[in-house]
């Protein structure tokens, strides 16, 4: 059933759209139209379901299966019935045919990039990442209440990052308890890294580039954040955002691609229409990375205006005539009316942006320093696209019209200044989130330059000493690559662990009535994030003494109730705090925890496993 | 066969293959007696005065002896065999007690303990 769900969920919309709106014709290879429908599907679901509450209908099985079903059947009559323009555009088949040794090489290195990362998720598959709990509590509460949940006062959580685990869920029947979530963001990390390589593809026109970046984004560094240890951590906001921006920028560079040529209007239109699609796509998944698209696409627009200064003008009208175009203006005006008035998101909102705009507040998002940013992406990455980035922008000036260029470079260099030198732009966010993002890119520019240096050497010595030139660079590129995902192997196994927090969660599950508090330790406990999703009663429930150093941050005061009723019990302050929240039951690590406890006669020590122990407050 | 379309269907199934693999993986570490040697006791119910509790194990160690203990007197105590991945419930039926009582249970290496202050 999983695979049904995924083809019916993730791939069916995406598929029915780009046929509605291309048709057979071969402005997509076979392989865009299957990865740009992964990300389209994701957004097309995310759609389809913000309608539901509207409508007053509820989600579930039946709901979510005729709600795809009818959309893709929709889509499937357009395409049907309605003449589909016949896009003059040139056959893209050459760029997508590929000769043995780079057809074999594109097998192998998709087959390096899924082997290590399953190696490494085998060991990490299980249900016990912090962030992957929180979110798929918001999941399972959308599979149990039918519902869209409105996060109230939690402008961290956006709703595309939960919808498609819900459905999924509800259609698949599987559990959350099980490796489903962790396989779906695996898929967005496979599809982000497969999107890469067709935007390469694209805009630098060379398949040697396009497979050097599979090989330093894919093989090399296979597992360091933002790829496996994202996956395995449930970072669903950054690898969703690294799926869309890439998704985001392939549209527009294809938009961007025939924006000069009169007689490609209408098939510019259409990408532009569904690069729009996308980024509202974007806005509905991840606040952070849209965000960083919008400087991001800022700078590219704005350096893109003043190298093409003399047809700036010409840029400009074009493009806002397209926008108003009947292709586009009709899915703009549909984003904005279901930006306002049918889901807003709830990050949207003024206090959310004056966190993330300002002085820094934190040490944390003063900016990185070299040395960050060197271990964040690798040095030989960063030196490499720092190379990429100079004979990029030497190429530049000979094409003043490549918009990709523009983009990757803006890319780059948006991602530093922010992650950098956040005073610049005044922004107040943490700098190695944004620091993260900058692998993407960077490896990009470094296949560019690799590629770039290996034709330089070619023309100066002879093939043969340029091959053993770039086969010594990508051996050098290659230690530090395996080097780094060898370090993240070294994972322990909590799977006993794990079990024991499960079996005491149920057993206080099923103790618990409605006037029953429930408090339990993040040091300590194995998987705790998930303990919620027992018992279903609020995403503070239950309440949690978290790490000790968050109890000590001066830039941001917060309760120390959690702290005090563990750690301290039978204080003064912890009676109060006990009879303020209502917690009278407490699930800690017996060695760690327990000894304060037992001293204390109004707590009866109920429950016992070698790594858990549950005490119920008896007055 | 288009080049495009065998990419694609390597990527189905190189995804199918990961995908039942790390299924598999995640079933053997969510089974708790899959290469685990644990065992738990706990009160059949948290909140009243009741001492009846339950044992569930899940180790390779089947026999267990348990004692009911109130100001270092041991009340009752047996032996009970509880297979790997069984729970049993044992039934106490001891009135009239006062202060701290605690049941231990052993499995012959390692002991557990609960306990319940009752009111006096």
């Amino acid at each position: 059933m999983f695979y049904i769900a995924l083809a019916l969920v993730l791939l069916l919309p995406g598929y029915s759209l780009l046929l509605a709106i291309f048709g057979r014709s071969k402005i997509l290879s076979s392989l865009e139209k299957f990865i740009l429908s992964f990300s389209l599907s994701i957004i097309s679901v995310d759609f389809i379901f913000f309608l539901y509450p509207r409508l007053a209908l509820p989600i579930n099985r039946l709901s979510a299966l005729v709600g795809i079903l009818l959309f893709s059947a929709a889509a499937l009559l357009i395409y049907k019935f309605r003449n589909i323009p016949s896009f003059e555009e040139k056959n893209t088949e050459n760029l997508f045919q590929f000769s043995k040794i780079q057809f074999s090489s594109i097998l192998l290195l998709i087959f390096l990039a899924f082997f290590i990362k399953t190696a490494f998720l085998s060991q990490a598959v299980l249900p016990t990442a912090t962030d992957m709990g929180h979110h798929m509590y918001w999941a399972k509460w959308m599979t149990e209440n039918q519902t869209l949940p409105n996060y109230s006062g939690m402008p961290d959580f956006i709703i595309g990052e939960h919808v498609i685990f819900a459905v999924i869920s509800l259609v698949s029947g599987l559990s959350f308890f099980s490796a489903f979530p962790v396989l779906l963001l695996y898929l967005v990390n496979i599809f982000s890294l497969l999107t890469i390589f067709i935007l390469v593809l694209r805009i630098f026109q060379k398949k040697q580039i396009a497979l050097l970046v599979l090989f330093l984004l894919g093989t090399l560094f296979a597992i360091a954040s933002p790829q496996a240890k994202f996956v395995s951590g449930g970072v669903i906001g950054n690898l969703l955002g690294n799926l869309l921006m890439p998704t985001v920028f392939y549209f527009f560079f294809r938009f961007s691609e025939l924006l000069f040529d009169e007689n490609q209007k209408k098939l510019s239109r259409t990408f532009l229409a569904l690069a729009i699609f996308s980024v509202f796509g974007l806005f509905y998944t991840h606040h952070l990375t849209a965000f960083l698209f919008l400087f991001i696409f800022s700078l590219a627009l704005l350096v893109f205006l003043i190298v093409n200064f003399k047809k700036a003008k010409e840029i400009l009208v074009d493009s806002l005539q397209a926008l108003f175009s009947r292709q586009v203006f009709p899915v703009l005006l549909l984003g904005i009316i279901f930006f306002l008035f049918i889901l807003t998101p709830n990050y949207f909102s003024l206090s959310a942006t004056q966190t993330a705009v300002g002085a820094a507040v934190k040490a944390t998002r003063t900016g990185l320093d070299i040395n960050n940013i060197r271990s964040a992406v690798g040095e030989t990455r960063l030196a490499l696209g720092a190379v990429g980035f100079l004979l990029l922008l030497i190429v530049l000036h000979r094409s003043k019209q490549n918009f990709g260029y523009i983009l990757i470079s803006a890319w780059a260099l948006m991602l530093y200044i922010m992650s950098s030198y956040p005073k610049l732009l005044f922004i107040n966010l943490p700098s190695s989130r944004i620091g993260n993002y900058l692998i993407y890119p960077l490896s990009i520019l470094s296949a560019y330059a690799l590629f770039q240096i290996f034709q330089k050497l070619k023309n100066q010595l002879t093939a043969n000493l340029a091959k053993i030139a770039l086969g010594l660079i990508l051996i050098f590129v290659l230690r530090e690559g395996i080097a780094d995902s060898v370090q993240a192997f070294k994972i322990s196994n909590e799977s006993l662990e794990l079990i024991q927090t499960f079996n005491s969660s149920d057993y206080v599950a099923k103790n618990l009535n409605e006037k029953d508090g429930v408090l339990k330790d993040h040091n300590y406990l194995t998987g705790d994030a998930w303990i919620k999703l027992f018992f279903m009663r609020d995403y503070k429930f239950p309440l949690s003494r978290g790490y000790f150093k968050r109890y000590e941050d001066p830039t941001n005061p917060r309760e120390t109730c959690t702290l005090q009723m563990i750690s301290n019990p039978g204080s003064g302050l912890a009676k109060n705090c006990f009879a303020e929240t209502g917690v009278n039951f407490i699930m800690v690590n017996p060695i760690f925890d327990g000894g304060q406890f037992h001293r204390l006669n109004n707590f009866d020590q109920v429950y016992s496993n070698s790594h858990i122990v549950v005490f119920y407050k008896n007055n | 066969m288009q080049q495009s379309l065998k990419i694609i269907y390597f990527i189905i199934a190189l995804f199918v293959i990961s995908s039942v693999f790390l299924f598999w993986k995640s079933d053997q570490g969510l089974n708790p007696d899959y290469q685990k040697d644990w065992w738990v006791i706990s009160f059949q119910d948290a909140k009243n005065a009741d001492l009846s509790f339950a044992i569930e194990n899940h180790s390779a160690n089947n026999n267990f002896s348990w004692e009911i203990i109130s100001e270092k007197e041991t009340l009752q105590k047996s032996d009970i065999a509880v297979a790997r991945g069984e729970k049993k419930n044992i039934k106490i039926d001891l009135g009239n007690l006062k202060n701290k009582v605690l049941v231990r249970v052993s499995d012959g290496k390692k002991s557990q303990e609960i306990y319940k202050n009752l009111e006096e």
